[in-house]
């Protein structure tokens, strides 16, 4: 019966292991989409102040550092704010836009 | 009848170690019912990794448009029950402003978690503040 006990507890073990590391990957993955939502929402709300894309552009990259991410891209103009982010080996895309003078999430 | 006990008994008499397995059975049990507790208790830390994620960036986009700490605080306890809030700096319209959300979990174990010490999870989100 040992030999099956221990098979039961090394089973247990890695289970334990793999939820780990899974929480991990998706709490990292969450950490980047709150770094892409807190940038494209500056970049929105500097283009609803008037500012220009390239303005924008650099608040949505502030944001994204303030956050611990890196930006890789803002298509930031007009009356939208696409931003794309990197944080380690997650990267998330957020979306926000200019609605009556305010940056909202469509 | 007369021959089947013979072959029992001779049986249990070339197996002295007979019952053994079942003893040792017993006493692995709790350790394995333990091991198994501990599967759970990774799931529901890593549950609430995630969620105070999640709640730090519910705080950080209502900290974005109030000044209010019990509305921030309230919008983090919608995601995340027993969220600690914190508002690190908030600055004037278009200046970051930083939340900090906590919550305490106690390892629920027997005996173990009585040794262990409990755990905080901590998840930090900045966003820039905008007119309310």
């Amino acid at each position: 019966m040992t030999p099956i006990v221990a098979a039961a507890l090394a089973l247990a073990l890695m289970l334990a292991l793999a939820l780990g590391r899974l929480g991990g990957a998706v709490a990292d993955k969450a950490r980047a989409e709150t770094a892409a939502d807190a940038a494209a929402l500056a970049a929105a709300d500097a283009l609803a102040l008037g500012r220009t894309p390239g303005e924008a552009a650099r608040a949505a990259a502030e944001t994204a550092a303030a956050n611990g991410a890196r930006l890789v891209v803002c298509r930031c103009a007009g009356r939208d704010a696409v931003a794309t982010v990197a944080r380690g080996a997650a990267s998330a895309v957020a979306h926000a836009t200019v609605a009556g003078g305010s940056a909202i999430r469509p | 009848m007369r021959r089947h006990r013979n072959v029992r008994d001779a049986r249990v008499r070339a197996r002295p170690e007979h019952g053994q397995s079942t003893v040792e059975l017993a006493l692995l049990l709790p350790l394995l019912a333990a091991s198994l507790v501990m599967v759970v208790q990774v799931a529901l830390v890593g549950r609430d990794e995630i969620l105070v994620v999640h709640a730090a960036r519910d705080a950080a986009r209502e900290a974005a448009v109030t000044a209010d700490p019990a509305r921030v605080a309230a919008a983090a306890r919608r995601t995340l029950t027993g969220a600690r809030v914190r508002i690190v700096r908030r600055g004037a319209v278009g200046q970051p402003v930083e939340v900090e959300v906590a919550v305490h979990r106690a390892i629920a174990l027997p005996l173990l978690g009585a040794v262990l010490p409990d755990i905080t999870l901590h998840a930090r989100a900045v966003m820039r503040v905008e007119r309310p």
